[in-house]
């Protein structure tokens, strides 16, 4: 196997406060490989955008990445880098696009200014050219009459079309690796299978890697090859997207796939995950989703289950690994009997 | 001549405020300065109070053209405390100098003062401002607490404390004297704005892409930055007019003979029982650019606001 692109180890990420410390990243480690795309999902708060946003070392006070944690991306150790580096990889190499387009564009400014503006930091290019290629890049990310829209300002597009600039503006330097930080969560259903294909089109053209942050498990279905799903802190799965949605390990897994509304299906009501997230400055003991699981037993309240090798390249952190037997008697969870519902 | 050259400054002023008001009724659905400038145009007050505005610039800065007599030569001895009359628009102070002239080239001074003033504190409070809200952490709480000890001082007592200290201040050291401690207020504010702004997604994602701190400054900051600013701004400069005055009026602003308005209201007060003429116009006037400014500054803090919808 080839070095992978961007390689993660142990990553934690953690938020001193006066409340306590807060370990909203808490040992993560994966790896992508050249132009792969990999899904990360987990609830709010699990701590996939304080992940995303560590690979670009844009965590702000009082929030550090902690000593020991380890981001290698293209042969570069990342978190030994100086600040000025830093900046430079950022955009250049490393692009990132968010989930409301309407607040990450600045209002005052037009599109096409906008768009300039990301080479202009990056290299001495003139104010003329710089605009051609924003203009050229509106034509790549599907806008209809570029030259024109360019002089458009955020207000005046719609919400797909802002985001089609966000991806334009993360994609002026063609950058090896592009996050998406929940890119289609604040976008109808319709615009966002196009922002989606949009995404996959450019991958397969640029030969660049994505990674894809969601919370919606059909994002990541349509979109991606590898899934990472995370829970309080942690990778909690991780799998090819087949093996994935054909087989999964781990309870929360499962109870995210039984939460998802399938076409077709007659349901009084949804299914939920009893109980709610964890707070992260205090991780329950144990498996940190005993007090929502389903099988938990003694075992899991004691013991921090690792990442137990299920198959090619599928680990599940459930001691179910060690002992499947237990599936077979699944009982209310601890956090649904003491009347906690989320 | 004189009566023909006043036509000629009151046609000016009329143009440029028929000027203004046209560029306030902008075709619907007008967008930017042109929908703030009609938002401003509503204001009965704002309108007054610029239209004030524009004829105390347009008359100041053409003083030397409309003025009657020569503002600082003493005309004649016998002519001193004069009443108002056809030669005498304003009459004369104890030194028999015009006061009608007197005010129009003191309003200049003290106009163009309170402009460079306010130019500085804004340049400086803004600087300042900027600074402490986007680098945050203990050098903020340094420079905000070294606001907060400057305003602790009352402003005048600071002024009297400078002014005596250095006296007598040449013009430019009065300028500079009065900006660097107006700044103050500014500040605040925009440290204020920054700290909103600096968490906001656009500079997170501009700082995804690479964005320099100077880069996000320059795109992201000042421009949201400027509205409060030039709100203040106006504000301010009713305040420095003010200040300039009291410190003229205690004889440590502009030096004399040069007029300005509170060194003529500090003429007249020993005569108020017998001439009231020489200290009422002045301070007419510093009334009414105080009040123009204070009253702009409110208009335009309704105009640019833009969460203000139209009515």
């Amino acid at each position: 196997m080839t070095e992978p692109l961007l390689s993660v180890r142990d990553l934690r990420t953690y938020f001193r406060t006066s409340a306590g410390v807060a370990r909203a990243v808490d040992g993560v480690s994966f790896d992508i490989a050249a132009n792969e795309s990999v899904g990360v999902v987990g609830e709010s708060g699990c701590g996939k955008s304080v992940t995303s946003l560590s690979l670009l070392r844009l965590i702000q006070r009082p929030g550090t990445i902690e000593p020991g944690s380890h981001i290698e991306f293209e042969g570069i150790d990342l978190l030994a880098l100086d600040d000025e580096s830093m900046r430079k990889i950022r955009g250049n190499r490393i692009a990132m696009i968010f989930q409301e387009p309407m607040t990450a564009l600045n209002p005052v400014f037009t599109v096409g200014a906008q768009l300039a503006e990301v080479p202009r930091v990056h290299s001495d290019i003139g104010r003329r050219d710089a605009w051609a290629r924003a203009v050229e890049m509106l034509g790549v990310v599907g806008i209809p009459d570029p030259a024109e829209r360019a002089k458009s300002y955020p207000h005046q597009l719609s919400g797909g079309m802002r985001q089609r600039v966000m991806i334009g503006m993360a994609l002026m330097l063609s950058p090896a690796l592009l996050i998406a930080d929940e890119p289609t969560t604040a976008l109808d259903v319709t615009i966002q299978a196009q922002i989606l294909e949009l995404l996959a089109e450019l991958r397969a053209k640029t030969a660049m890697s994505v990674l894809l942050i969601t919370h919606d498990l059909g994002v990541v279905a349509e979109s991606t090859s590898r899934v990472i799903v995370m829970y309080a802190g942690e990778i909690v799965e991780q799998a090819g997207v087949r093996e994935l949605f054909a087989a999964p390990h781990h309870p929360y897994t499962e109870g995210l796939m039984a939460a998802m509304p399938r076409a077709g299906e007659k349901r009084e009501r949804l299914t939920v995950i009893p109980g709610t997230v964890p707070s992260p400055y205090d991780w329950p003991a144990g498996c940190r989703f005993h007090e929502r699981c389903p099988y938990a037993w003694e075992r899991c309240e004691s013991e921090h289950p690792p990442l137990y090798q299920i198959g090619a390249g599928h680990v599940s952190r459930c001691h179910l690994a060690v002992e499947p037997e237990r599936r077979a008697t699944p009982h209310e969870p601890r956090a649904a009997r003491a009347g906690v519902t989320a | 001549m004189l009566v023909l050259r006043w036509a000629a400054a009151g046609t000016l002023v009329v143009a440029i405020c028929a000027a203004l008001w046209r560029a306030a009724h902008p075709p619907r659905g007008a967008t930017g300065a042109r929908a703030a400038l009609a938002r401003y145009a509503a204001h009965p007050s704002a309108v007054l109070a610029l239209i004030a505005l524009v004829s105390l610039y347009v008359l100041s800065a053409l003083a030397p053209w409309l003025a009657t007599h020569d503002p600082i030569a003493i005309l004649e001895r016998t002519l001193s405390n004069h009443a108002p009359s056809r030669a005498f628009l304003f009459g004369t102070d104890y030194a028999g100098r015009d006061v009608f002239s007197r005010v129009l080239y003191g309003a200049r001074i003290s106009l163009s003062i309170a402009l460079l003033a306010t130019s500085i504190s804004v340049v400086v409070g803004t600087l300042w401002g900027v600074t402490a809200g986007f680098y945050g952490g203990r050098l903020d709480a340094l420079m905000m607490r070294l606001v907060d000890a400057f305003l602790a001082i009352p402003r005048i007592v600071l002024l009297i404390a400078v002014g005596t200290l250095w006296a007598p201040l040449s013009m430019s050291a009065l300028i500079i004297v009065l900006g660097l401690t107006a700044w103050f207020d500014t500040s605040r504010l925009v440290r204020a704005e920054v700290l909103s702004i600096k968490d906001r997604e656009m500079v997170v994602a501009a700082r995804a892409l690479g964005a320099t701190d100077l880069a996000i400054v320059k795109r992201h900051v000042l421009p949201n930055v400027l509205t409060p600013v030039i709100v203040a701004a106006t504000l301010g400069v009713a305040g420095v007019i003010i200040n300039e005055a009291a410190l003229s009026f205690l004889g440590i602003g502009v030096p004399d003979p040069t007029p300005s308005l509170g060194n003529i209201i500090r003429d007249g007060t020993p005569y108020l029982a017998s001439a009231w003429w020489v200290a009422l116009f002045p301070g007419i006037t510093l009334v009414i650019t105080a009040l123009a400014y204070n009253l702009a500054g409110d208009g335009l803090r309704d105009a640019m606001d833009p969460r203000q919808v139209d009515r």
